[in-house]
């Protein structure tokens, strides 16, 4: 498979401030940063999951998604799952690190992330209370 | 952060601090400052439900004095209070100068200067007050939700999700008057181990206009506003409708609840299983500290795994025509 020359020296962790939760076949994401909340599929929680401990270049990922099953009618859709991570805001570069063992998705799928429409509030009434405050 | 030193009092056998119950916690409250603790131990009055089994002990330490930091708001941003959290310590400033802090293992030290205990400033020690038990209540394995809970005939949990003035409890008062049990409108406690929910209140919050359709509440307006914020008044749910309040439940359902005047009385849709998660996670606050956050979100989504969920839109006709009680549990047997 050929990597996408824009992102292909750009090797992404995730950040410290965005916490990762098993849900469903895949997982969400929060960034506590902006609190958006998104959904992963299960194969882009998978590659994800290669990100968690340290950066992962875009080829190491590629090769690993192809062990998944991913063929390379595939690459374009795996391209813009790493490069909607990094417009979302959702990891950073570093230098790249050897790739985790991780558990492989029941099957391929085309990864996927969606950004919720709406951010959980920032500010909120109080320790117990999330909604906006009322206005004093 | 500096380190925060025990109260001498925490260890006095007598004389010492009042003890009041809140869910799993048992709270120690003294210091120097009888009025800012009677503001305390009154709030705490609101939190008492049912008793726990197992109860976990803090101390909360009153002091005459004057703010020395102000909190950035890094861990949570509140309406009147900043809150910062750094290596388990935490600490809050409100905008009357009312301020708490904390390190793991100790009491906590709430500071209030000398100032006219005008609303703002009630309102203030009320907000430090909910910030020492959401962070307990955590410690203790339990993860605060700002939801209703109604237990139907058969025996089903139901989660009400809605904003502040959302319509969580004229709904959950007119489910209850129609043979419900109720956990109460709005503070719930959420088990990490069981995902069981607890009730936390014995109270409602309601609107005076709940009266045109519930005519047993016909009196509330002649009760004092319990918040300058707000036209509600706080009802014991059990002198209205004796034996209504139980403690726990295993919620089956989330109900999303959204007024819409669009819509004739009410109207009812299934939930996937995303939208129940951002429902129940609509009602919970998840401050900005990475692992305080994935345990509360590991909570909600276990929670979410569990139920399924409807949204339940409610016109201005609501509670006037078909009996919204008996088409719920139409829709949920």
């Amino acid at each position: 498979m050929q990597l996408n020359p824009t992102i292909s020296t750009r090797a992404g962790m995730l950040r410290s401030s965005v916490v990762p939760t098993v849900y469903g076949d895949g997982a969400i994401l929060l960034d506590l940063t902006t609190k958006y909340f998104y959904h992963l599929n299960e194969t882009g929680w998978a590659i994800v999951q290669l990100m968690e401990s340290g950066a992962a270049a875009p080829e190491a990922i590629v090769k690993r998604c192809a062990q998944w099953g991913a063929t390379s009618n595939d690459a374009a859709d795996i391209w813009r799952f790493l490069d909607d991570l990094h417009a979302f805001g959702l990891v950073e570069e570093a230098q790249p690190a050897s790739l985790p063992d991780i558990d492989a998705p029941t099957r391929w799928i085309s990864p996927c992330i969606e950004r919720q429409a709406e951010p959980l509030h920032r500010l909120v009434t109080s320790a117990f209370d999330p909604s906006i405050p009322l206005a004093e | 952060m500096h380190s925060i030193q025990a109260s001498p009092w925490l260890n006095k056998p007598a004389g010492g601090p009042l003890s009041r119950e809140c869910g799993p916690l048992e709270i120690l409250v003294g210091g120097d400052r009888p009025d800012a603790i009677r503001v305390i131990v009154g709030a705490l009055e609101l939190y008492r439900g049912f008793p726990f089994s197992e109860k976990r002990q803090i101390a909360v330490d009153v002091r005459r004095a004057t703010l020395t930091f102000a909190a950035r708001g890094t861990y949570l941003t509140c309406g009147r209070m900043l809150v910062d959290r750094e290596r388990g310590g935490c600490r809050a400033s409100t905008r009357s100068g009312v301020a708490v802090e904390h390190e793991p293992g100790g009491a906590w030290i709430v500071s209030v200067p000398d100032i006219q205990f005008d609303e703002p400033a009630v309102g203030d020690i009320e907000d430090v007050l909910s910030l020492v038990l959401t962070e307990e209540w955590r410690e203790a394995g339990w993860d605060a939700m700002h939801a209703g809970c109604v237990v139907t005939p058969s025996g089903n949990g139901m989660l009400l999700c809605a904003a502040s003035g959302g319509g969580k409890s004229t709904l959950t008062a007119a489910l209850v008057r129609s043979g419900w049990k109720t956990l109460g409108d709005d503070k719930l406690l959420v088990s990490r181990r069981s995902f069981e929910v607890f009730s936390l209140s014995r109270s409602f919050n309601l609107d005076p206009r709940t009266a045109r359709w519930f005519s047993e509440l016909s009196a509330i307006a002649a009760l004092p506003r319990y918040s300058a914020w707000t036209d509600k008044r706080r009802v014991f749910v059990e002198s209205v409708w004796p034996g209504s309040l139980v403690c726990s439940a295993q919620p089956a359902v989330v109900a999303k609840i959204v007024r819409d005047d669009n819509v004739h009385d009410w109207w009812l849709r299934r939930l996937t299983s995303r939208q129940v998660l951002l429902t129940l996670l609509e009602q919970v606050v998840v401050p900005a500290d990475r692992e305080v956050a994935r345990a509360v979100i590991t909570t909600i989504s276990s929670l979410a795994s569990r139920t399924r969920g409807v949204e339940l839109r409610l016109g201005s006709r609501a509670y006037e025509t078909r009996d919204i009680a008996e088409g719920l549990e139409a829709e949920l047997t």
